[in-house]
């Protein structure tokens, strides 16, 4: 078999080129994305290549990047933009593959291998790759192509923006091999110092290297990285929908002040509900068990879970359960500090749902039309268009939004943690 | 104790009794199959694992002396079964624990149990209440006891309702997804009105001993015990506990749509859909019908295996048509097949495409089905 064909596109600045899209005013200054001060979340999460060019770096708290640029904006971060775009990109990844592992947002691999007899060779499909996002999403991507998945990220990594950078097997030695070692995936800094004592600064060293002496000082790592720097890796890039199997959707939240009734409890799993639910029709999903985890203000914290009679994506079935199973267990020995909503036991929503005798299915049939319509409001008018009465008792808990909040950490390369 | 009985008589006394003992039960004398003979009642064997019990009695032995003996019913059962067709000795020798299985030149023993904690059968408070031919009884166990639940969060959906007001006493089961009903008008002016929830299991032994004559069973019950039992045979069983739901209200009394269809076709149609295999979307088999105006469209898919496209011409529909209602194909034919061996035709009267349905034999008043329809995502 021919060598595999394997794009790797990075979208620039990825936060930092949606906000400016979405703001024109700013497009001309300096810009950098950073989380919540007043949260304790200050820091520099992404800049544009105005803000790069004074030299502020990711990760910098905001104080150290407005010394360097004291002109810097300051913008927060909007995640639902962001996975808004990173969804759209993804669409126009699978139209040339159905096997896209996304890495993060604002990454993703591609093996084009099956498809290059229709689009043509991998660069042709970088290139248009990089065409369509440019004119349909507004912001630039740029695209590593090789025969393995850790070339074609460095690939990504070299030319920015807007580039497609070519790494064959014909090419490597010189292209790759001179790279800094910290360049190559999952080489982070104790990695590098620990290479960087034995003399080994570039990918070239570590590919030079005998593996199993990098492995005596590195252990199964070693090996793996020597693997990468001579382009032997050979991970499949995982299929569409095999990446992210779900097996339960929960939300969770430290909330803004202790909770110490029963009706401030029962306030927070409605919240919590509405966002759990939201999500599982999002993704067509139906639970059959909800499980509750409470923690208390001395952190004792503990679990318990219920059944439904059957599966079920209504917010108020979640949180009358979820409120059922705390009366039960919870005896307000303290107040409480961190309260989650999880469904697990999923099945799929496309699936024919057997009608009971003994339930009302009228009114579930007019709740699940109901709990559609608020999605779709609150799709069009943002998540507070439209609110159940009895978060607005209390405006500190009532005003919460987890399923925005809800952050999504980029995936590990290795599935699972396992090593090839 | 020492009797001689023909073996075809012996197995099926036991056969009847033993399986009302305990399969394991901390307890080993449950395990037991307790063996009496007198010479006025004969062989009378009884069983109990405390949920149900059996006691039945044959005359027809020779009794030589009175006794009694404890031995495991299921090997006792086992061992008896497999004997020749010939005189069978039962004896029970004290001294070495043993009864004695003597059958044409050969011989066996079984060691028995110690009998001193056998339970008697809690049913001496008993008052008889109702008596039924016992072809009425099995035919309304029969027409019921598949729509009650295997297992069920709310145990009475796992037994059989029965339910004794005025003039009627009406058998029902429900799993909540279908409910069977049959009802039959008693001629006992001085019966008061009572409910009581009987197990499957007990439901399936009581079947096993019903005749198809108008010979009658009695039926006795305390707040928490049944007991069935006839010339020879007695029947106990634990009740379940709970509150039955209103079935009469969810039994549908008027509809917008009667669909009239030849029962064989209909039985044919649905055993064809149940050979589509599930796929991992649907896991349930299921038909949707798509209703015209003098036939009726079956339609069975599976994204991974295929489709079926089955038309049942020639069918009677009256009131509304131009719908599509969707049915678990198993709980459908299960309700079918009931009426399907009486009657040439079957009736399906419904209420659009998410109302409860009811299934029946268009000539009979006293027993149908309701079957509550699958809402399908499109």
């Amino acid at each position: 078999m021919g060598d595999r064909v394997i794009l790797h596109a990075d979208l620039n600045n990825f936060y930092a080129s949606v906000e400016c899209l979405h703001r024109p005013e700013i497009r001309d200054k300096p810009v950098a994305v950073c989380g919540d001060p007043a949260a304790r979340h200050g820091i520099v999460l992404a800049k544009n290549y105005l803000a790069k060019a004074t030299g502020i770096k990711t990760g910098e708290v905001i104080w150290q990047a407005r010394q360097k640029c004291p002109q810097l904006l300051v913008v927060p971060p909007n995640y639902p933009l962001y996975l808004r775009f990173g969804r759209l990109a993804r669409s126009i990844y699978s139209s040339y593959t159905d096997q896209v592992e996304p890495f993060g947002l604002d990454e993703a691999w591609l093996d084009v291998s099956g498809s290059i007899h229709i689009f043509g060779d991998g660069i042709r499909i970088a290139d248009e790759i990089r065409e369509r996002i440019k004119s349909e999403l507004g912001i630039t991507a740029s695209v590593g192509v090789s025969y393995n998945k850790i070339f074609a990220k460095l690939g990504s990594d070299m030319k920015k923006p807007d580039a497609t950078t070519i790494i064959s097997r014909e090419n490597f030695k010189q292209v790759v091999w001179p790279l800094p070692a910290g360049e190559l995936l999952y080489v982070g800094r104790a990695t590098r110092h620990k290479l960087a004592r034995r003399g080994i600064s570039t990918i070239g060293d570590i590919a030079g290297a005998d593996p199993g002496y990098l492995r005596s000082f590195l252990g199964k790592w070693g090996e793996v990285l020597w693997s990468f720097a001579n382009g032997y890796d050979s991970s499949a890039v995982v299929h569409q929908g095999e990446e992210s199997l779900i097996k339960s959707v929960g939300n969770s939240i430290t909330t803004p002040r202790d909770l110490e009734s029963d009706e401030d409890v029962q306030m927070i799993f409605y919240v919590l509900s509405e966002s759990v639910a939201a999500r599982m029709r999002e993704h067509g999903f139906k639970c059959r068990t909800v499980q509750i985890q409470i923690r208390d203000k001395d952190l004792f914290s503990f679990g318990v879970q219920g059944k439904f009679s059957k599966p079920t994506y209504l917010s108020s079935d979640l949180a009358e359960k979820a409120m059922e199973l705390f009366r039960i267990n919870y005896s307000w020995t303290n107040p409480i500090r961190s309260v989650g909503v999880r469904g697990c036991d999923l099945v799929s929503a496309d699936s024919h749902e057997q009608l009971s005798l003994f339930e009302n299915e009228a009114w579930r049939i007019k709740q699940d039309k109901i709990e559609a319509t608020v999605d779709v409001l609150r799709y069009r008018f943002g998540h507070f268009s439209i609110q159940r009465a009895v978060l607005l008792k209390d405006n500190e808990l009532g005003v919460i939004n987890p399923k925005e909040d809800h952050v999504i950490h980029p995936v590990a390369f290795f599935k699972e943690g396992r090593l090839p | 104790m020492k009797l001689t009985i023909e073996k075809s008589e012996l197995s099926s006394l036991t056969t009847l009794v033993y399986r009302a003992a305990a399969i394991r039960d901390t307890i080993p004398v449950l395990r037991g199959l307790l063996i009496e003979v007198s010479p006025d009642k004969g062989l009378t064997m009884t069983a109990t694992d405390m949920e149900i019990g059996i006691r039945a009695s044959t005359a027809q032995c020779n009794v030589l002396e009175a006794g009694s003996a404890l031995v495991n019913a299921y090997y006792f059962a086992d061992f008896i079964k497999s004997l020749p067709d010939t005189t069978i000795t039962l004896e029970l020798n004290q001294e070495s624990s043993r009864l004695n299985v003597l059958y044409g030149r050969s011989s066996g023993f079984i060691n028995i149990y110690q009998q001193m904690e056998y339970p008697n059968l809690p049913i001496d408070e008993l008052k008889k209440c109702l008596s039924l031919p016992q072809k009425v009884l099995r035919e309304a166990l029969k027409k019921t006891v598949f729509a009650a639940a295997v297992t069920h969060f709310r145990q009475v959906f796992t037994g059989v309702l029965f339910d004794i007001k005025a003039d009627k006493l009406n058998i029902v089961a429900s799993d909540t997804h279908r409910l069977a009903f049959y009802t039959y008008t008693i001629d006992q002016p001085d019966i008061e009105p009572h409910s009581f929830i009987i197990p499957t299991r007990t439901v399936n032994e009581l079947n096993r001993v019903l005749e198809d004559t108008d010979d009658t069973i009695d039926i006795a019950f305390t707040a928490n015990n049944v007991v069935f039992y006839k010339d020879d045979f007695l029947l106990f069983s634990r009740l379940i506990e709970g509150q039955y739901p209103n079935y009469e209200q969810v039994i549908p009394s008027s509809f917008n749509t009667r669909l009239m269809f030849d029962s064989e076709a209909l039985i044919k149609a649905l055993e064809r859909s149940r050979t589509m295999p599930l796929d991992d979307k649907l896991k349930i088999h299921s038909v949707q019908l798509n209703l015209r105006e003098t036939e009726v469209q079956f339609n069975t898919h599976s994204d991974d295996m295929g489709e079926i496209e089955d038309v049942i011409e020639q069918v009677k529909v009256d009131g509304d048509f131009d719908f599509r209602i969707a049915f678990n194909t198993n709980y459908f034919l299960d309700a079918v097949k009931l009426f399907a061996s009486e009657s040439k035709f079957i009736s399906i009267d419904l209420s659009g495409s998410l109302g409860p349905s009811v299934i029946k034999n268009p000539e009979r008043n006293d027993c149908l089905c309701v079957l509550v329809p699958l809402r399908t995502s499109q």
